[in-house]
């Protein structure tokens, strides 16, 4: 097997994967999207909600906002607090609320992008018998984010693209056949920040490789 | 449960012998009654 990448940013890789069957390609893509895990907003405690949004809109909004996972440092039983407090403005007009408004209890876990427009709270003003009101709208809440894992929600999915095309070398258009087994294929990777991608395709490949260890474990305890 | 006043903020009293709403304070006509503690909502977001 041979890797060599073609294309690398900040969030995406592009790599050629050669001397592999398509199974094992289709294998690490759906670790890829499944089984790696990366923390997600799960609970939302609403203290105050008089925005536009009912509450499973606004949780469902938080849910799917990308927070920086070290995944080195968390484990499975691990909560983070994030906690989220916004007014509209003190006359007519509106407020929108950014994902960097989000205040965490880990510094280390934060939005991967702060420009995540969570809720806009309008203030409307009115006059009646020249007695001037403002109605504002408020939010205060608390989310609770923990690990998991795609296969359970698209909330902890921590790619966007993940797909790979089959690239038919010079032998394979000779000898279809015989070279089947010798195949290459071009990964396309986008991570949504979360996760930095190059540790997201190693840690895809050490839950494969996991998942093997456990089967061959399993078959020689059995055979014993 | 008394109200307060809007731009003092104020508690004031209301008294039914009085025709019409204002606050003695700053002679204020909006007035707003208070609200209990808000019961803390737990949502599953998915």
């Amino acid at each position: 097997m041979e890797i060599e990448i073609i294309e690398r940013g900040k969030n995406e890789v592009k790599f050629v994967l050669s001397g592999v069957k398509t199974r094992f390609a289709n294998a690490l893509r759906r670790a890829m999207i499944a089984e790696v895990p990366k923390l997600a907003i799960d609970e939302v405690n609403i203290h105050e909600n008089t925005s536009l949004l009912y509450d499973e809109q606004l949780a469902l909004r938080l849910a799917l906002i990308p927070l920086k996972t070290d995944l080195s440092a968390f484990s499975d039983e691990d909560r983070v607090s994030l906690t989220l407090k916004a007014e509209s403005p003190e006359r007519a007009g509106y407020t929108m609320v950014y994902s960097k408004e989000l205040i965490s209890s880990d510094p280390g876990v934060e939005a991967a992008f702060e420009n995540i427009p969570i809720v806009k709270l309008i203030s409307t003003e009115r006059e009646i018998d020249g007695i001037r009101t403002v109605a504002k709208q408020k939010i205060a809440l608390e989310a609770i984010a923990r690990l998991g894992r795609g296969k359970e929600h698209a909330k902890w999915q921590p790619v966007t693209t993940c797909g790979y095309k089959i690239v038919p070398n010079e032998e394979a258009r000779d000898e279809p056949l015989r070279s089947a087994n010798k195949k290459s294929v071009t990964f396309a990777v986008e991570g949504d920040g979360s996760v930095p991608v190059d540790e997201l395709v190693i840690e895809a490949a050490r839950i494969m490789q996991e998942k093997c260890e456990m089967v061959v474990e399993e078959l020689t305890r059995n055979k014993s | 449960m008394g109200y307060y006043c809007l731009r003092c903020k104020r508690i004031v009293e209301i008294t039914t012998e009085y025709q019409g709403v204002r606050c003695p304070y700053c002679g204020y006509r909006a007035l707003r009654k208070e609200r209990p503690e808000v019961v803390v909502k737990k949502v599953k977001a998915e």
